[in-house]
Order: C-alpha cells, then sequence, then structure tokens
C-alpha cells in the first residue's frame, strides 16, 4: 500500500505523514482562524516538500475541470451583473405580487433558486440578499424570514443542476456526468423539497406577515426599469449566457467538458463587453472583470484536491472506505444511506467542500465491491443530495449562508447562530428525509 | 518644497464627543468637506468627513460592502422625509461614531517632499485630503488638500505671486 512513495523524508510511513498533514489542515480550516485558501495551500505544500508526492503527481491531482467552469462562471456573472439585470427581476418580482410581504418571500425565494441553479449561490445570495434588504427595510418588515428561505432556496436550487453546487461540479467532474444527468436525476427531487420547504417557512412565519399600505406603497414605486444600466450589455450578458446554458444540455453529444464550455462562454462575453473600449480601457474591463473571481476558493480548491491526491496516494482513503464498507456490510442500499445521512450532517457543520473532496476518491474505490462503476450511482447522487442539501443545516454549512449572515448583521439583523440552525437543522432533516426516500425508491 | 509650505496649518478641527450636526455647522460656516478630530494633546484620532456622511444617509441595504457599490439603487423612488429622518437621528451621534476608515486615509510627515505628496493625494481612493502628522502619536501638523497643492504651486511655481488665481476661492 505504501510503496508509490519512498521518497518520504527521513524514511517517515507515508501514510502516517499524509494522515497528519490532512487531519491538522482539516482541523485548522474548521476554526476558521486562518483564511481556508492559505491552509490548504499550506498542506499541499507540505504534502509535496515531505515528499508524499512530487510536484507532477500533485498537479495531475488537481481537477482542472471543476476549477474552469467554477472560474468560467465566475467571471460571466461578474460582467453579467454589472448590467443591473438581477435587480431588475428582484424588484420586478416583488411588484408583480403587489408587494404584499408573502408574495414578495415567495417570488425572492424561486428566484434564488433559478438562479442557483444556472449560476453559482454565492453570487446569486449576493445579488439577492442586498436587493431583499432594501425591500425589507421599505416596507418595515424584519428581514429573517426571507433571508431564512433564501438561504435554504439557495441551497435547494443549488442542488438541482451540474454548476449550481461545488459539490455537483466536483462529482459531475469526477465521474463524468453530464449537465442532463445532474437535471434528469436531481431536479425532480428538489422540485418536491422546495415547495414542502416554503410550505414549512408559511407556518412559521408567513401566515403572521404583514405590510402597511403605505409602506407597499413605496415598493409599487420601484421603477425597476431604471435598474437596467446597461442595455447593450444586458442583451450580450443574455446571449452568452443562454449560449452556455444550452451547450451545457448538448455537451454530451457534442464531446465537451463542462470547463471548456463555461471558459469559452467567459472569453466570448469579455470580448463583446469591450469590444468597443480601447486598448486602455480594455485591459482595466478585462482586469476588473478577472478581480472579481473568487480566487480564494480557487486556491482553496487546487490546495484541496492536492491534500486529498496526497492521502488518496499514500492508502489513507483505501482504508478508510474498507472501514466504511465494513460498517455498512457491503450493501449499497445501506452504503447509500449512510452517505446521504453523513454527508448531510458533515455538511451543516463544516464546509461541504473538503468533505464531498475526500469522499470521491473513497465511493470510487468502492466499485469493485459493488460490481463496477455503472453500480456506484446510487451513491453519487446520495453524496450530491446529502453534501448541497446537507448544507442548509447551520449557518456555516454553505458559503452563501456566512454571506447573507453576514449582510444581515451589517443592516442591523443579527442572525443568531443557534437560533438560525434550531429550525433550520430540522428543516434541513426534512429534506434529508424526502431524498433519502427518492434515492430509496428510484435506484435502490 | 515640503508638505509644511503646503501644508494649511489653522485648520478647524474637532473633539471627538462634538456632535455630528455640530460638525456640520461648522463645515457649512467654512465652507470645507473634511475635518480631523484631535484628543485633548492634539493627537490626531480621525477624519470626519462629508463623503462619510453621504454615505450613513443611504438606507442600511445600500452600504453592505465598505469598498463597492454592491448594488445600484437607481429604481429606487426620489423621496427626502426618510433621509431627512435619518439625518436627524444621525446628528445627535458624537463625530467619533462617523470617522473615515482608516484605509481610505494618506498620512505623511511635515518635511514630505512634493513628489511624494502628489503621489498620496492622487492615491487617497476618495480626493480626501493628506494628513500631516508628527511622531508616533501622530500629532497633527495639517492637512494637505488637492487646493494646497494648486494654490501654493500657482503661487511658487508659476510666479504669479501678485495675483494668485485661486487663492481667494481657498477657504481659511
Amino acid at each position: 500500500m505504501n510503496n508509490h512513495a519512498s521518497t518520504v523524508i527521513f524514511g517517515w510511513d507515508p501514510l502516517w505523514v499524509s494522515s497528519i498533514i490532512f487531519i491538522i489542515t482539516y482541523a485548522v480550516i474548521v476554526t476558521e482562524k486562518i483564511n481556508r485558501s492559505i491552509v490548504a495551500l499550506l498542506g499541499a505544500g507540505l504534502m509535496i516538500s515531505l515528499g508524499i508526492l512530487n510536484q507532477q503527481t500533485a498537479i495531475n491531482g488537481i481537477d482542472f475541470n471543476t476549477l474552469g467552469l467554477l472560474t468560467g462562471m465566475m467571471v460571466i456573472v461578474a460582467i453579467a451583473r454589472r448590467s443591473g439585470v438581477f435587480q431588475y427581476i428582484a424588484v420586478w418580482s416583488a411588484k408583480k405580487v403587489e408587494a404584499r410581504p408573502w408574495g414578495i418571500l415567495l417570488m425572492l425565494s424561486i428566484v434564488t433558486a433559478l438562479f442557483s441553479a444556472l449560476l453559482d449561490n454565492v453570487t446569486t445570495v449576493l445579488l439577492i440578499a442586498p436587493v431583499t434588504l432594501l425591500i425589507t427595510g421599505e416596507l418595515k418588515v424584519h428581514p429573517y424570514p426571507f433571508l431564512f428561505a433564501e438561504i435554504f432556496a439557495s441551497n435547494i436550487g443549488g442542488t438541482a443542476t451540474l454548476i449550481g453546487d461545488p459539490p455537483n461540479i466536483m462529482i459531475g467532474s469526477a465521474v463524468n456526468l453530464t449537465f442532463n444527468d445532474f437535471l434528469i436525476n436531481l431536479a425532480p427531487i428538489t422540485l418536491l423539497i422546495f415547495p414542502i420547504t416554503l410550505f414549512i417557512i408559511y407556518l412559521i412565519w408567513g401566515r403572521h406577515m404583514h405590510a402597511s399600505d403605505e409602506a407597499r406603497e413605496r415598493i409599487m414605486q420601484f421603477n425597476e426599469k431604471q435598474a437596467i444600466t446597461d442595455v447593450p450589455l444586458l442583451k450580450k450578458s443574455l446571449l452568452v449566457i443562454s449560449l452556455v446554458i444550452v451547450s451545457f444540455l448538448f455537451a454530451h453529444p457534442l464531446g465537451l467538458e463542462p470547463a471548456t464550455i463555461a471558459m469559452t462562454g467567459a472569453a466570448l462575453l469579455l470580448l463583446l463587453s469591450t469590444l468597443n473600449d480601447d486598448a486602455e480601457e480594455q485591459s482595466e474591463n478585462v482586469h476588473k472583470s478577472f478581480a472579481e473571481v473568487e480566487w480564494i476558493t480557487i486556491f482553496f480548491f487546487v490546495g484541496l484536491f492536492i491534500i486529498v491526491h496526497g492521502i488518496e496516494h499514500a492508502g489513507l482513503l483505501d482504508i478508510l472506505a474498507n472501514k466504511v464498507l465494513s460498517l455498512t456490510g457491503g450493501d449499497l442500499t445501506l452504503t447509500a444511506m449512510a452517505i446521504i445521512w453523513a454527508s448531510a450532517v458533515f455538511s451543516a457543520i463544516v464546509d461541504n467542500i473538503p468533505f464531498v473532496a475526500t469522499m470521491i476518491p473513497i465511493i470510487k474505490s468502492m466499485a469493485p465491491t459493488f460490481g463496477g462503476a455503472e453500480q456506484l450511482m446510487p451513491l453519487w447522487w446520495s453524496l450530491a443530495l446529502g453534501a448541497c442539501l446537507g448544507g442548509n443545516g447551520s449557518l456555516v454549512g454553505a458559503s452563501a449562508n456566512l454571506i447573507v449572515a453576514g449582510f444581515a448583521e451589517r443592516s442591523g439583523y443579527r442572525i443568531h447562530f443557534l437560533e438560525f440552525m434550531l429550525i433550520a437543522f430540522p428543516l434541513m432533516l426534512v429534506s434529508i428525509l424526502i431524498a433519502s426516500l427518492y434515492v430509496y425508491l428510484r435506484y435502490l | 518644497m515640503t508638505a509644511t509650505t503646503i501644508m494649511s496649518t489653522n485648520v478647524v478641527t474637532l473633539k471627538p464627543d462634538d456632535s455630528i450636526m455640530s460638525a456640520l455647522k461648522l463645515m457649512c460656516t467654512h465652507s470645507v468637506h473634511n475635518l480631523p478630530v484631535l484628543d485633548k494633546d492634539d493627537n490626531f484620532l480621525g477624519l470626519f468627513s462629508l463623503r462619510r456622511l453621504s454615505r450613513e444617509l443611504l438606507p442600511k441595504a445600500a452600504k453592505l460592502d465598505e469598498n463597492s457599490l454592491l448594488m445600484h439603487i437607481n429604481f429606487m423612488p426620489d423621496g427626502t422625509d426618510d433621509l431627512l429622518h435619518r439625518l436627524h437621528k444621525l446628528g445627535k451621534k458624537p463625530v467619533s461614531d462617523l470617522l473615515e476608515k482608516s484605509n481610505k486615509l494618506r498620512f505623511c510627515s511635515p518635511d514630505t517632499a512634493l513628489p511624494e505628496l502628489l503621489q498620496l493625494l492622487f492615491d487617497s481612493p476618495t480626493s480626501l485630503p493628506v494628513v500631516v502628522v508628527e511622531g508616533k502619536k501622530k500629532k497633527l501638523a495639517g492637512m494637505v488638500s488637492n487646493w494646497d497643492v494648486l494654490t501654493k504651486l500657482t503661487v511658487n511655481l508659476l510666479g504669479e505671486k501678485k495675483s494668485p488665481p485661486c487663492i481667494k476661492s481657498k477657504k481659511k
């Protein structure tokens, strides 16, 4: 098992060295005392400099398909948001329901879920939460139920597609699943979980919501058309976003990987949006768009991929996989249920990205036990559903939750960790219950 | 030509517990955009600025990010009621509640040379004046604004000593 890496310094056992690096890095990430990208890169640096991996093997462990897809979509959104289209849709939808509070909550949640399915969750809440706080401020209603619903909507919407949530991007890339695979297998169940979640939110808060006619009139005076600041840019952005999504739908027959589609889309939108600029403006605008990419997340991924590749290389993941299998007795149903519930609870407490990064090679190595890679599909859907939906369980479960909480705090409404968890965790368990029934009935 | 020659020295100053309303009145009378806030030993504590005030008058949701505009609020209708209400509430607070963030400020010492001074003024993200301070405790020596540079430049470098074009428009 340890014969892959015989060059570890001082002749230390690579299994032990890599496991210690892995545990310490993950422990430090959980404490959130040091920026997670720094921790991951340091851990990755140790994996290489202590001789667990050489640089080339380490680079082979990085999933550039995931990175390319994330970066490409981030660039596209960075440009598209400048047109004001997201504010337009948010204000338009609030006015469509005559500014009734529950109606606004429903509309903004649906908008959030849709955007989260097609863009990433973090970007979606970055766009929706400020408008929400503005609208609830003018309505003079408490923003908490709205923000709570949007957190759930972003994570549920993100579950539905390949590009909606980082765990799906990683799983899709590692197992070669297409956009349509996710649409066919995960989207249907989110269409059931989402309304049930909204119904429970209605029972808790929605039925008591009230806003004065005067306050509603103020919202009705909002002029959403003003929000569109750049009509040509809007048209270009919508063109490119539609092209990208159509390409995702036909990626399989076209033989295209998601990263190619997203990065080419990003390059096309960069070209279209800077067409009339002179050289200096052009480089300034391109720089601005690249600067809005969340490099912290990207470098976090780079570090994690290398760390996980290190422990995989040293044999730790095989040991963990065997442990899981011996606990479930090699039974597919039991293994799937264990994965969906364990990933839900884990993802509620810690960031789901490192968890999924570790689980992917573990599940892959189970293929011989269950009779081939095709037999693993229930496990992949369980991992995706557990990790994505589990993010709803607490404020730290997903980056989007933290961003919403940060905005709420800065506008004077602090969301308390326990107060949120008291309702969010049980509500998340309801969604996992529905999801595990779905996995059981459809795949097992 | 160093900061000492360029800076305004008879600067109107504030104490940390002066009310925002009284600071605004001072700014009105002296037609200045920015006032330094000093402790009792004349050490620089922060800068009270009209720029910061404009931000404070916005609805909370429109100022979630300190450094960038997260959301344009061009879709909001015109109206002053809420603004006046916020200004009224704000006026009673002390100026120390509403100082420029320190990362927006640029400092120099009295012997800082003109080229560096120009660079600091240019680098200052919001056209705030450069604060001239001495020593570790940042004792206020003066302030240099783009106006100070312009007036001194026209007087000293262009040699228009008799009728400097903008010396009158610069308020004392």
